[in-house]
């Protein structure tokens, strides 16, 4: 296979929550506690969980804004840590990111064509006219009229403001994308635009996507491999279609059963909700061993104690649970009654 | 809609409308004649893309539109009564013992300087002024009790900063519920949480619905919420009511190119025949200056010359549904999409 353009190893980011006078460390956070990501060109990676669980966190590390605690993060095969200032720069620009609140994410004052000349001009263009000229291009590459380039930000709607946020993102033609929750800002209409829009653009450029997203019906058109977070740590990882058909882990079941569901909606049912109810556990004081066991429904004492290890239980197909095998035996079950009824 | 004057009856909405007259002289149209009937102890799920007047609907109902605000005509009768001929002390008693209103943010929603306990019996005490001590204790342990909090004197004396977003929504559906109300209006109850708190919280409204028998409003921007606790559905575009059919029929063949447009749009769990989301072109109308035809003309596939020219009304294609449409699809289901099973 191909050099991921991106490899995560071991990745760990704790805060320290310090207190008191001489601001001493009494405890800390543990966010991002162990997570392992490959993204090979072409592919769009899918990180799915809820809020909370450190999926901010880990792109703002990936990005190099901080340091992590602890393991490496690889671009083409080179640690992001060792790299030189130049080296970094050149990063930056081939590994672009969208973010979530496009209200927030663009300066007020600068008119869109500030806005998305202002990467090329750190890349190092100085051509004004050139500049101008990429900017239309890629302002109607994501479906906008280049007249658009001259209005401020707060004279277009959400979606608008969307499309701007991944046109800047393309604007120095990219290799890789890390997007944390393009569309949940968005509309249900214009979610579907914008998912179709970065479908397109990454058919176009061959581009690789880190996507990020907190539901399971999101991703289920643009993902080719999907990683679960809960509460820092990766449960399962597995190629898209597997995680729909067959998943492994209890969480991974909960989340695809609380998704939303028409043919569930027709068939008049209830949520079927494997999961007791509580919150996802607080990073300074995370349970010992299985981090979902304190809201899962098969746990027993082993995982209580022990801390899951990861099996391949197919090609690529990565469960960290004890009790995978009964929870997966369970959910056929399910189905199967789901048939028959 | 009929003059259905039955027992049954708990709610009916006339030909409501809300302007907003703004100080620059222009006129927005949020609401512009609004039918629907509620019977008891049925759910009626809203839904429409943010700014269709979702929101002001409710706002109308209870009479609490902000200014510039005005409802302008229609009536609002309520368990036989018009609620907009009442004045303003005749509303505030209605207003939390028969009807009540719960919010997105739950984060906002609390007073964080004061305690859970003192926050509910508050509650409690406008309306029953001269409640003892203990009528005021049992009824905030009913009321948290009914939300599923059982450990209901530990979460009283604490803050709502204590608890998570989840919890605390649920809290305050428990506020919400105190007196009972036949009536609960749930604006978008669901949109700041997480998925599987948002199953959750679905849930918990559908047990309390079950236990009290109250009628629930609920107003979503998500399918995946409508579909899993409404009975009937209304569909809200541009200020008007676009379609109003039972849920399971709503979804498995809409009616009006609207309803289908936002069905095909939606991320689904289940697989679609096309890759490809189908999203619908352009943006909704400005309500200060709405079109002179259909107001989803000029962004409908099916549309002929008639609909650039003729307001289509709401009319009544079967016993139990409406549409506002002069080309309604008659032979569309949503299968021709989704591989639904």
């Amino acid at each position: 296979m191909a050099e991921p353009i991106l490899k995560v190893d071991g990745l760990k980011k704790h805060y320290p929550i310090c207190k008191g006078m001489f601001n001493k460390q009494v405890a800390t956070r543990y966010v991002v506690d162990g997570v392992d990501i490959e993204v090979f060109p072409g592919e769009t990676v899918a990180l799915v969980g809820e809020s909370g669980c450190g999926k901010t966190v880990l792109l703002r590390v990936l990005l190099g804004i901080e340091d992590p605690t602890e393991g490496e993060v690889y671009y083409y095969g080179k640690n992001l840590k060792e790299m030189s200032k130049q080296e970094r720069r050149e990063i930056r620009r081939k590994v672009q990111m969208i973010f979530q609140d496009a209200a927030s994410a663009l300066h007020p004052r600068f008119s869109i064509l500030e806005s998305l000349s202002e990467p090329l001009i750190l890349g190092g263009m100085t051509d004004k006219a050139e500049i101008e000229k990429r900017v239309c291009e890629t302002l109607e590459k994501v479906g906008m009229e280049p007249s658009y380039r001259f209005r401020n930000p707060d004279s277009l709607s959400g979606g608008q403001r969307q499309r701007i946020l991944i046109a800047r993102a393309l604007v120095e033609r990219p290799e890789l994308i890390l997007a944390d929750e393009p569309i949940s800002a968005l509309d249900v209409s214009l979610q579907a635009q914008v998912l179709n829009l970065l479908m397109d653009l990454q058919e176009e450029y061959k581009l690789s996507m880190l996507f990020v997203a907190h539901d399971l019906a999101v991703v289920r058109q643009i993902a080719t491999y999907i990683l679960i977070m809960y509460a820092g740590h990766i449960l399962e990882s597995a190629p898209a279609s597997e995680i729909y058909s067959n998943a492994m882990h209890p969480y991974t079941q909960v989340l695809l059963e609380s998704a939303p569901s028409i043919s569930k909606g027709v068939r008049n049912e209830d949520f079927n909700l494997n999961l007791k109810v509580g919150d996802a556990p607080d990073p300074a004081n995370p349970p010992s061993g299985c981090v979902f066991h304190t809201r899962c429904v098969y746990a027993d004492e082993r995982c209580c104690c022990e801390v899951p290890q990861p099996v391949e239980v197919s090609p690529h197909h990565i469960v960290r649970c004890h009790k995978a095998k009964t929870a997966a035996e369970f959910a056929k079950e399910l189905k199967k009654q789901d048939a028959e009824a | 809609m009929e003059q259905n004057k039955n027992n049954d009856m708990l709610l009916e909405v006339k030909d409501l409308r809300t302007y907003f007259h703004m100080p620059n002289g222009v006129v927005i149209k949020a609401v512009e004649g609004v039918n629907f009937t509620l019977k008891k102890g049925k759910v009626l799920g809203i839904i429409g893309e943010s700014g269709s007047g979702k929101s002001v609907t409710s706002r109308a109902i209870m009479q609490i539109v902000d200014k510039p605000g005005r409802v302008e005509s229609g009536e609002v009768i309520f368990k036989g009564e018009d609620l907009l001929k009442k004045n303003d002390r005749e509303m505030s008693r209605i207003r939390g013992q028969q009807i009540s209103l719960i919010f997105q943010d739950p984060n906002t929603s609390f007073n964080p300087y004061m305690t859970i306990g003192a926050q509910l019996r508050q509650a409690y005490r406008v309306h029953k002024k001269k409640a003892t001590k203990q009528e005021c204790e049992d009824a905030v342990r009913d009321a948290l009790k009914l939300v599923g909090i059982n450990n209901w004197e530990e979460v009283c004396k604490c803050y709502p900063c204590q608890f998570s977003a989840g919890f605390r929504q649920r809290i305050f559906i428990g506020m919400a519920m105190i007196f009972k109300p036949d009536l609960l209006i749930a604006d978008e109850p669901t949109t700041s949480l997480g998925i599987t708190i948002q199953a959750e919280i679905i849930q918990a409204l559908n047990d309390i619905k079950e236990k009290v028998g109250n009628s629930v409003i609920i107003i979503t921007h998500d399918f995946g919420v409508v579909s899993q606790f409404a009975d009937d559905i209304f569909v809200m575009y541009a200020g008007r009511c676009v379609e109003y059919a039972p849920k399971r029929d709503l979804l498995v063949a809409p009616r009006h190119p609207y309803t289908v447009g936002l069905l095909r749009s939606v991320p689904l769990l289940e697989a679609r025949k096309t890759k490809r989301l189908k999203s619908i072109p352009g943006f909704p109308p400005d309500m200060a200056n709405p079109p002179k035809g259909c107001p989803f003309a000029i962004r409908c596939d099916h549309a002929q010359p008639k609909c650039f020219e003729e307001q289509p009304e709401l009319v009544r294609i079967s016993d139990e549904r409406l549409v506002a449409c002069h080309y309604p699809l008659m032979d569309y289901e949503t299968s021709q999409d989704t591989q639904l099973d």
